[in-house]
């Protein structure tokens, strides 16, 4: 056959039922799928570091860095996916210095600006103030330097000096909650309000992303605390894993609740979609079935209430948190699979379907996702080594 | 107002700042001259080689198959859909338009002799239009595709209409195929 159509015939070999023919590849891969995963993270991290800075849970106080540190990483390549799937990814500043108003797309560059420069940076700094100038009487050479460029010149550690490091603080992470549910919120905005496609328009869409991200953000946070006390010998502070388990519990039911809310609507009210939409669900029998739900929500659901009840020895809980974080992690990339790539697999005819296979090279194959996942692990792991939490001066006890 | 307030505030205006200069120079000068883009990308875009001519342009000479054409199941499909962007063909006509005008004697009116136009057999390959007679042409829209309405485009599958070997165009004439 003509190579010109052998192409055609392959592509018709992927698609089921009738589809319109710009629907058959997808617009959106695996690259859109780690958007909203990465920026839930940052959102989920920040929440989690703010129950114990403004909800005073002193038992979350040895993650609380950790925390914030984590969502700074993972936030400064959160825009990385996009940039990567643009067709022209060097003009990604043109969206900032002409800014279009009415584009929810566009905008979010205001909002993700806002919640870096505003919202994490300044907790950031004004939690670490203290220790960098104190850090840098103490080191020397190029880390000297860096520690004095970081405290921007203010050596003031006086009690009232750190008293007002403390208030403004508070006041940030105060001003950070409604902005981190701003940042997460908007990217469920993004989907919800695209109202052409009836997998993801749902006014619904922003609250289940918003809670799904503090599902996932607790879960990495969760983690990554253990990963570090693995590697620095420290022995893990029980009280903190079992006060994440009790949030982690209660939000995943929310985020469970929304879900079946959202489900038991569109059974109920059964729209002209309803019929592709139920076989599509079943097409995603791995992702959505397995992942999302068995994987994500129930086995976590179930092992993390039944801690609520009964306390079993420590390294039972500390194996199952473990296990439970990594599964969460899984199933909330399952849920952001389901969204991204299950609302292209239909064709808005609601008559047929196309698959999807994720391309292992290019810039938006699978080895540039994987990379974009490891680049926040290798800022978190030099943030740590440059501010490190368990050597700040109100923090030797952890 | 506390001293690490104020250091800030100045890193701000700074970053504020360097972030407008950066804006002035980076936005492209012509923009928002019409609407939320680049007023001279509408220069580019005019200042480009012209590669279409419209249905007219094509019927001056070739009228014999506009005329086969017209009322015909390809009727609405221009004919640069197969023969390709026609604009230098029809600027070698244009260019040597002298050569083909013909006095009516009765008249007196100079017309476009279209026989002879068609007669000529100079024009350099450059200006040649496509005269697709392959199979692979037709399945451009008659493949079996299910992205297809078939009571609006009829298909086929390619692997066992008819004898494969033969060209679509030996029983279905392209400007009247269901003549």
């Amino acid at each position: 056959m003509d190579p010109n159509y052998q192409h055609l015939y392959d592509a018709l070999s992927k698609v089921e039922g009738y589809i319109y023919p710009n629907e058959i590849g997808l617009n959106w891969g695996i690259l859109i799928v780690l958007y909203p995963y990465i920026t839930g993270l940052v959102a989920g991290a920040f929440i989690l570091a703010s129950l114990n800075r403004v909800f005073k849970v002193k038992a979350l106080r040895p993650i609380y860095e950790i925390s914030l540190l984590t969502s700074f990483s993972f936030l400064c390549v959160a825009t990385m996916p996009l940039i990567a799937h643009l067709g022209q990814p060097l003009r990604f500043y043109e969206m900032m210095i002409t800014p279009h108003l009415t584009s929810a797309m566009a905008i979010f560059a205001f909002v993700y600006l806002w919640y870096l420069m505003a919202v994490l940076l300044l907790e950031i700094w004004f939690d670490y103030r203290k220790d960098m100038v104190i850090w840098s009487g103490e080191k020397k050479g190029v880390l000297r330097l860096i520690y004095k460029v970081l405290t921007l010149g203010v050596y003031d550690t006086s009690p009232k000096s750190v008293a007002v490091d403390e208030r403004l603080g508070y006041i940030i992470t105060v001003v950070g909650i409604p902005s981190a549910f701003l940042l997460h919120g908007y990217v469920g905005f993004i989907f919800g309000s695209l109202k052409a496609n009836p997998w993801w328009s749902s006014v619904i869409m922003p609250v289940v992303f918003l809670f799904s991200a503090m599902v996932s953000g607790i879960a990495l946070v969760l983690f990554i605390y253990m990963i570090i006390s693995w590697i620095r010998k420290q022995k893990l502070d029980m009280k903190c894993l079992d006060s994440i388990g009790k949030f982690l519990f209660y939000i995943l039911i929310f985020d469970f609740v929304l879900e079946l809310l959202d489900t038991v609507h569109r059974v109920y009210t059964a729209e002209e979609s309803f019929d592709i939409i139920s076989i599509l669900m079943t097409k995603l029998f791995f992702t959505l079935t397995i992942g999302q739900l068995l994987l994500g929500t129930f086995i976590p659901l179930l092992v993390l209430g039944y801690f609520q009840f009964s306390k079993p020895k420590d390294a039972i809980r500390k194996a199952s948190y473990f296990i439970i974080s990594i599964l969460v992690l899984g199933g909330i990339f399952c849920m952001r699979w389901n969204v991204v790539i299950g609302g292209q697999l239909f064709s808005k005819s609601f008559m047929g379907f196309t698959t999807y296979k994720a391309r292992l090279l290019g810039a938006e194959g699978l080895l540039s996702s994987i990379v974009i996942m490891i680049i926040p692990c290798l800022i978190l792991a030099a943030l740590l080594w440059l501010l490190p939490p368990w050597k700040k001066k109100n923090m030797e006890a952890y | 107002m506390p001293q690490q307030v104020t250091r800030l505030l100045i890193v701000f205006a700074v970053f504020i700042g360097m972030f407008l200069v950066a804006a002035a120079f980076l936005k492209p000068a012509s923009f928002g001259e019409y609407g939320h883009y680049r007023g001279n990308a509408i220069k580019e875009i005019a200042a480009k080689e012209i590669k279409f001519v419209d249905r007219k342009s094509c019927a001056n000479c070739h009228n014999d198959n506009s005329d086969a054409l017209a009322g015909a199941e390809h009727a609405l499909i221009n004919c640069q859909t197969c023969h390709g962007p026609g604009y230098k063909h029809n600027q070698w006509f244009e260019q040597n338009k002298s050569r083909f005008m013909r006095q009516d004697p009765a008249s007196g009116i100079w017309t476009v002799d279209t026989i002879l136009v068609r007669a000529a057999k100079d024009i350099p390959e450059e200006y040649k239009l496509l005269k697709p007679n392959e199979r692979d042409a037709c399945l451009k829209c008659h493949a079996i595709n299910a992205a297809r309405r078939e009571k609006v485009v009829r298909q086929i599958d390619v692997t066992d209409h008819y004898d494969v070997k033969k060209k679509c165009v030996e029983c279905h004439p392209p400007h009247a195929p269901n003549s």
